[in-house]
């Protein structure tokens, strides 16, 4: 090395060096903490936890609930994925280029994102509620009597429900950032492919797509981290005491009940971390897969 | 390298760090001395745990209280002048309450690690036993329970009704004061019986006779909150009750091999809990009612009756209809078998920690809150229902504090699963009983699937 060079390194230490040391402090020193108190049995009160190695991470391939809520967290990555993307996709067809009604559109699905997550969780069991719903009321109005008799909250269909509400309250974030990039696009493409006589599908899947696909993929990896991570908004939706219904439990939601369980008093703080730790090598696969997936050579514009 | 300190300081500060995360739990919080007696000093009762200004300590003392209310909920305000008349009478006693609301144990696991001592403790008894009285953290009461109670006859101890002390106790000690009970009941509106000329039943038979008539007047029978696997525990809990015993659910729940699930009057409890749903005695879409919306719909006649804990009258008492009487009756007898003053019970109450730094004054100040005359409001306007011995009637719950005075035995919610195998009931036992009680499974489905889950839960949880 270079005395140049080892002088622009000396430079370059103190300003990388306070943001290094939170990043440990607050990051990466509890992860580790984390990760020793999953290799005990303990309930988080007194001071007898007992070592018991990976012990909790072997009971994990056993456990019942454990997969249940990985199937749950699954079902929302792909099925609620698609409705996201999909609902992303339509607007992006429907509204091409920088063409007219895209503030609107934007103004509109986006306002999800502006109230409070747990207001829009109260808002939609009032939408599904069995007696008096927005949902059963209109079906009756309609007529439709079959229907307005649904029960949404049922064991049946509330793990649908609930993804047909998070895919509302979360299209419009995904669909504000791909707008977002599609607004960079040089409108004459837009134009050119409007005199050649284009379809917005062919428009959208010829122009578009291909030129913001590195933000799709962006938005694919936030996705899973929001769907991996979904805890509050299934949780309000899914219930009104702290005790939702286990037909949509998440990892999250059970890692909670494991830990802390407001109602049924678990206290296996130990194991609950040990999920935790899963959860987390999990998002981070998946991540590592859909990157690599997702991967495509950049298109100059 | 001599020209690159720095490095090697973050280096060394990041190796720091990272050992300090590895630490063994507990490392940092002193180990305990004792497994039971009060510290700070105190070996039991002494003269300043009188409730007399008299003989009460000069020291000042601040005894640190935390609660598993919220202090927006109503009958606090009572709690508070219980807290300002007590330290009338005590001035240099300062009572200081946390509410910390019912996350109250997720709340205090961080606060014990780092060395906070609480003196009070109020709290779900349930939760306490699952967290904290297993891991030995709550002191033995039983030299405070000898002194003379407040403001009655006898001692302390005598205050409370048969068995509440007990229940959730350390097995050999007295560890928890129940001062708020609620008891399982069958809740009715005496304006729906009188129309029907119906009267509270004394077996299931009867019960079942009632719903007929009801359902022939197109009056559901019970009003459930489906979505609420807790509340629909209720059936099973007191059917296996009155058809087996009070620990018919953990002798099934802990038996490893399934095998005690397969008994004959498992079956029987699991046919007439389905036998319900298959009558029409819920409303529809109960299933995915969400609390508290079918209480709201029974308390405004949409349903006849609601099997609940007691706590439900004060959960309605600003949503009730003018005339609407509560009244109740405890779980009817099922084919001779099982008694009606065998009561299962929710307990609410204090325990003292055991390292509590103020053990005297805060036992004293319990001794205060749970005599007579300062408990009262508590009865009288808010409707508690109480462990405690008393000739106050509880706002709308007289018929609930007349079962519990009558009680020859109690047992606990899901004959105390909620304390012994929690996970288990959450995992297992409540997610089939969902099924169950909505129609999902037959009664033999329910009882050849817990049976196998039992062994499958086990053979992963041993």
């Amino acid at each position: 090395m270079t005395s140049r060079a080892r002088a622009k390194r000396r430079i370059v230490i103190p300003f990388v060096a306070p943001a290094l040391i939170v990043y440990v402090v607050v990051l990466i020193v509890p992860a580790l903490q984390a990760f020793n108190l999953s290799l005990f049995d303990w309930s988080g009160f007194g001071t007898n936890a007992r070592f018991i190695g990976l012990d909790n991470f072997r009971a994990i391939p056993g456990d019942e609930v454990y997969r249940l809520a990985l199937i749950n967290n699954v079902l929302l990555v792909l099925v609620g994925g698609a409705g996201v993307f999909g609902f992303a996709f339509l607007a992006l067809t429907v509204f091409p280029g920088r063409g007219r009604g895209r503030g609107f559109v934007r103004a509109v699905v986006f306002l999800p994102q502006v109230v409070p997550l747990i207001a829009l969780s109260v808002l939609w069991t009032f939408i599904y509620n069995y007696d008096f719903g927005l949902l059963n009321g209109l079906f009756r109005v309609l007529g439709l009597e079959s229907l307005a008799s649904t029960v949404w909250m049922g064991p049946d269909l509330i793990e649908w429900a609930v993804i047909v509400a998070l895919v509302w309250t979360y299209a419009g974030f995904y669909t504000i950032l791909l707008m977002a990039a599609a607004d960079r696009l040089p409108p004459d493409l837009f134009e050119a492919a409007a005199v050649e006589g284009a379809s917005r599908l062919q428009v959208f899947r010829k122009i578009t797509l291909p030129l913001i696909w590195n933000v799709l993929a962006i938005g694919v990896v936030l996705w899973i981290v929001d769907a991996m991570n979904q805890f509050d908004f299934v949780f309000a939706v899914g219930s009104t005491t702290g005790q939702p219904r286990q037909e949509i439990w998440t990892l999250p939601i059970y890692i909670f009940q494991q830990a802390f369980g407001e109602r049924i008093p678990v206290f296996r703080l130990g194991y609950a971390t040990a999920m935790a730790v899963s959860l987390v090598a999990l998002i981070v696969v998946l991540i590592v897969v859909v990157r690599r997936v997702l991967r495509r050579p950049v298109v100059e514009y | 390298m001599a020209d690159r300190p720095l490095p090697r300081g973050i280096a060394l500060a990041v190796i720091v760090l990272l050992a300090a995360a590895c630490t063994p739990i507990g490392a940092a919080t002193p180990t305990p001395t004792s497994s039971t007696a009060p510290a700070a000093g105190s070996s039991g009762p002494s003269a300043a745990g009188s409730a007399s200004p008299s003989t009460a300590s000069t020291t000042p003392v601040t005894i640190e209280w935390y609660s598993a209310l919220n202090e927006n909920e109503p009958y606090v305000a009572a709690y508070k002048k219980i807290i300002d008349d007590y330290h009338a009478l005590h001035p240099n006693v300062t009572i200081k309450v946390t509410w910390m609301g019912r996350q109250l144990s997720t709340k205090l696991r961080p606060l014990l690690q780092s060395g906070t001592k609480p003196d009070i403790i109020e709290d779900d008894l349930q939760v306490m036993y699952a967290g904290l009285r297993k891991d030995g953290l709550v002191a033995d009461l039983s030299s405070y329970l000898a002194q003379p109670a407040l403001g009655g006859t006898g001692s302390w101890k005598d205050s409370w009704s048969s068995g509440s002390l007990e229940l959730l106790s350390t097995p050999g000690q007295l560890t928890t004061l129940p001062f708020w009970v609620n008891a399982t009941q069958v809740f009715y509106d005496q304006r729906v019986f009188d129309t029907n000329g119906l009267s509270a039943p004394a077996t299931w038979d009867d019960l079942m006779a009632i719903c007929a008539k009801l359902k022939a007047k197109a009056l559901p029978c019970f009003g459930q909150e489906g979505g609420f696997a807790d509340y629909n525990m209720f059936w099973l809990s007191e059917l296996t009750d009155r058809l087996i015993g009070p620990d018919a659910l953990v002798k099934a729940a802990t038996d490893k091999t399934g095998q005690v699930w397969l008994q004959p009057d498992y079956l029987n409890a699991a046919t007439k809990e389905a036998s319900l749903v298959a009558n029409g005695d819920f409303p529809k879409g109960f299933e995915g009612s969400q609390y508290p919306a079918a209480q709201i719909a029974w308390v405004n006649g949409k349903s006849a009756m609601y099997l609940l804990s007691d706590w439900l009258p004060s959960e309605l008492v600003d949503k009730t209809p003018a005339g609407f009487t509560f009244r109740s009756f405890p779980f009817p007898t099922v084919d001779g078998k099982g008694s009606t003053t065998d009561i299962e019970m929710f307990q609410w109450g204090f325990s003292l920690y055991r390292d509590a730094p103020h053990a005297d004054a805060a036992a004293d100040f319990m001794r205060y809150f749970t005599s007579p005359d300062a408990f009262k409001p508590l009865q009288t306007d808010y409707g508690f229902v109480s462990g405690l011995k008393t000739t106050t009637t509880p706002k709308d719950n007289a018929d609930s504090q007349s079962n519990i005075a009558a009680a020859t035995a109690v047992h606990g919610y899901a004959g105390g699963l909620v304390a012994q195998a929690p996970d288990y009931l959450q995992s297992v036992l409540e997610p089939l009983n969902d099924k169950l009680l909505f129609g999902k499974l037959s009664a033999q489905d329910f009882i050849t699937q817990v049976s196998q889950k039992t062994i499958d839960y086990w053979k992963s949880h041993s």
